[in-house]
């Protein structure tokens, strides 16, 4: 019997391609109350269900994607779906997750599930329907080798309904591109670190979800009212608006800050000017489901006759400036096509990057793609896309596998954090931003960043900032400060992906609190979640995702950014002479383990730690008690 | 002044699709969140960035109200809403093929039309539409004028779509 339960549907589909089981799994309501949801419920079941070393392609790995309590409600930025697996990308393997956005979660969370688990692999291509709790396993030959857009409209088109949710992966992860990502309704990516790989190697292209069910509120007079006062907070929220009007792009003006690109970036001088891009190249605001902000950004691309979406700051960054671009024109036809192959932006301009940098290792130069030449750009990432030929298939493995491939994985100057494409980012410019960014479990990545050094940001922040750490600071902060924020912001990007809502707005911005999320969701479920049970959730998750990866080797040794910037300083330019410094790295290590009450020496949650939470050592590995 | 002197206006070109117009309108009439217990409901196309809020627009002479059997559907004087009785409505549907529109949506449970009923006069939905894609306005010759205009761009995006 399902418990009846407000906000969660109480039930986890479970699919095994390989034998075309489908099954339904209900949560009790002590379980969701324990795991809430989002990263909380794929790290649950990938901790039990996916042994420490498991190959991420293996059939048995699980694909998980899990949606929060508020998703599909009136709470604002709620519709997030957290996708979690072993990734292909990271080095070594192991639990690898993602937080996207988009109309996808809502969806599912309409049809009845809170959670999904793929396991597996179909024999042939295949794709899942899940409509409202009927679920089947369609073939997918007609799809297969499709883009992401085209699919999409195949999908809707087969089965007849404009309104059905696709997610679906393009060529680059039926090939098993080490960062495919998914592309959810045309526009959202998710799957960073190769995701999408996972899901192609189970011969799954897409999962279509169409739900015309609804999410019980318990007190629903109360939820109305604080979604409300939710809603005017963030309207009125300055940044919010902001961000509202000129996208994720905002930040374009603090870059001379240096809290992006990895050379010195001048776009302006170099002609890629926010006002050209607003003149000619956007076309609409887009959203995802639930949000009052709108920063989502539908762009033409004039020279392909095309439209697409999704088109934010880390693209612009990484497939621009990063590889020599500066033609708005020239950038969006290559973002254009990485949506539509169904792969990672970060790592896609890492890798480009890489070779014209270093391309020379290679032994074939034609495949190697000259610094601001757009055509050989393409005719790179069709490369790694076709997976043809010895380098094709070589280059289809991320920049740690292809320099160990070619015997120079060693010498540590590899653009990589923990095996991913570092972020497009200097770390030797804002040590603390890049000590936040070595902690991140998806290596290099631009999502916690420490916006509140941003001047112009920082009376912005410092009452919230205040707030969050109990007392009064002032700018610049202090070391003891800043680890603290760091960890303060994890905390806070966790909280957003076990109720569901968008990280940015709840750990860039801060305009969701740790309070607000506790109240919307009492007044949703009707249980007696306080600050403090949500604070106990949050670390629980954290300390178990540490373990976890903990066991498969991933320890404080690897909490490090490339040695080469400890060695070599900023050759030129404004931060010039700038380089990281051991002894203050490994201070400011200690000082965020000993905040999350972890081993000094190993990086990892103590063996007290494991008691409290109710996680078990099993066979060596740890686990969360069934 | 009386709330049968304010209307409705619809302009896709600021919708984004977000869709909390749905959330509120069905948490307010149904206390649940469900985009099908929604009586706006957002038409999406994502592949070209296009959404369109589909409401109805308590027609002044409503085809719905012609098409009805049962004569269900039925104008609220003091709002100026056009709204379905569901003690009458017996769910054929003949208003849904009547509306140019096709705003009138089934209740996923009862199987009864539903309509927008403008909230008694306070719509919820505009209070959650910072975009300004939905607003509630007096009706005076400008609102008329705007509505009838952004009336007529829906069936310019249909045609773009159709395309």
């Amino acid at each position: 019997m399902r418990e009846k339960s407000s906000g969660w549907q109480g039930r986890r589909l479970r699919i095994d391609l390989t034998k075309g089981i489908i099954e339904e799994e209900n949560l009790s309501s002590s379980y969701l109350r324990d795991w809430l949801g989002g990263r909380g419920f794929n790290i649950e079941v990938i901790s039990r269900e996916a042994p420490e070393g498991l190959d991420p392609f293996d059939p048995e790995a699980p694909l998980c994607f899990a949606i929060g309590p508020l998703a599909g409600t009136l709470a604002p930025c709620s519709s997030w779906t957290s996708l979690a697996a072993r990734s292909p990308l990271t080095y070594p393997c192991t639990y690898a997750y993602e937080d996207m956005g988009g109309h996808w979660g809502a969806e599912l969370k309409f049809a009845g599930y809170d959670q999904i688990v793929i396991k597996g692999r179909a024999e042939k291509p295949v794709f899942i329907v899940i409509e409202d709790q009927r679920v089947e396993i369609k073939e997918a030959n007609d799809l297969w080798g499709m883009d992401t857009r085209r699919c999409t409209l195949a999908i809707q088109e087969k089965l007849k309904e404009r309104e059905a949710k696709v997610l679906c992966i393009g060529p680059a992860g039926e090939r098993r591109v080490r960062f495919a990502t998914v592309v959810n309704c045309f526009s959202w990516k998710g799957g960073r670190l190769g995701l999408g790989a996972v899901m192609g190697s189970k011969n799954l292209k897409a999962i279509v979800v169409r739900g015309r069910g609804s999410v019980t509120i318990d007190d629903p007079k109360g939820f109305f009212s604080l979604c409300h006062t939710l809603y005017e907070k963030i309207s009125h929220d300055p940044y919010a608006q902001i961000l509202g009007k000129d996208g994720t792009l905002f930040p374009l003006k603090f870059i001379e800050l240096g809290f992006f690109g990895n050379q010195n970036v001048r776009l302006e001088e170099d002609g890629l000017k926010s006002e050209d891009y607003r003149n000619q190249h956007f076309q609409s605001r887009d959203a995802c489901f639930s949000c009052p902000i709108h920063c989502g950004r539908y762009s033409s691309v004039k020279s392909d006759d095309a439209h697409f979406g999704g088109f934010g700051l880390e693209d612009l960054l990484n497939l621009g400036p990063r590889i020599g671009l500066y033609q708005w024109e020239t950038i969006l036809r290559i973002v254009r096509f990485c949506l539509l192959m169904g792969l990672d932006t970060v790592s896609m301009g890492g890798m480009i990057s890489w070779f014209m940098e270093s391309g020379d290792i290679l032994y074939n130069n034609e495949m190697v793609p000259k610094r601001g030449d757009a055509e050989t750009v393409f005719q790179f990432m069709e490369g790694i896309v076709s997976r043809e030929g010895d380098i094709g298939k070589m280059l289809g493995e991320g920049i740690l596998r292809v320099a160990q491939n070619l015997g120079k994985g060693e010498n540590g100057s590899l653009p990589v954090v923990k095996g991913v494409e570092e972020a497009s980012f200097d770390p030797r410019v804002r040590p603390g931003t890049a000590l936040s960014f070595s902690l991140s479990p998806r290596g290099g990545y631009l999502g916690l960043l420490g916006c509140w050094e941003i001047p112009e940001m920082a009376e912005y922040y410092r009452p919230r900032l205040e707030e969050s750490i109990g007392k009064t600071i002032s700018f610049p902060l202090t070391r003891n400060e800043e680890i603290k924020l760091i960890a303060n912001m994890e905390t806070r990007e966790v909280a957003a992906s076990l109720v569901g809502v968008c990280p940015l707005i709840v750990s860039r911005l801060y305009t969701y609190s740790l309070p607000d999320l506790s109240s919307v969701l009492q007044k949703l479920t009707g249980m007696d979640i306080a600050e403090q049970d949500l604070t106990a959730r949050i670390e629980k998750v954290i300390d178990l995702e540490r373990l976890y990866r903990g066991a498969d080797g991933m320890t404080r040794d690897m909490d490090t950014y490339p040695q080469k910037y400890f060695h070599q300083e900023v050759p030129s330019g404004k931060w010039r002479g700038r380089k990281l410094e051991k002894e203050e790295w490994n201070e400011s290590l200690s000082l965020y383990y000993r905040i999350r009450r972890w081993n000094g020496e190993t990086g990892l949650p103590q063996a007290d730690l494991l008691s409290k939470w109710g996680l078990k050592e099993k066979r060596g590995k740890y686990s969360a008690s069934p | 002044m009386s709330a049968n002197h304010r209307v409705l206006v619809v302009n896709p070109d600021l919708c984004t699709g977000c869709r909390l117009c749905e959330m509120i309108c069905s948490l307010w009439h149904e206390d649940k969140c469900g985009t099908s217990f929604s009586r706006v409901q957002v038409a999406q196309w994502g592949e070209i960035g296009v959404a369109i809020p589909v409401v109805c627009q308590s027609c002044k002479d409503p085809p719905c109200e012609k098409a009805c059997p049962t004569t269900a559907r039925q104008r609220v004087e003091s709002t100026g809403a056009v709204i379905t009785d569901p003690e009458v409505c017996v769910g054929c549907k003949s208003c849904v093929y009547a509306c140019p529109f096709g705003a009138p949506a089934v209740h996923p449970e009862s199987k009864k039309l539903m309509t927008c009923d403008l909230c008694s006069g306070e719509p919820q939905c505009v209070k959650v539409c910072n975009t300004g894609a939905l607003r509630y306005t007096d009706k005076t010759d400008i609102a008329l004028k705007r509505k009838r205009y952004f009336a007529g761009h829906i069936a310019r995006y249909w045609k773009r779509i159709e395309e």
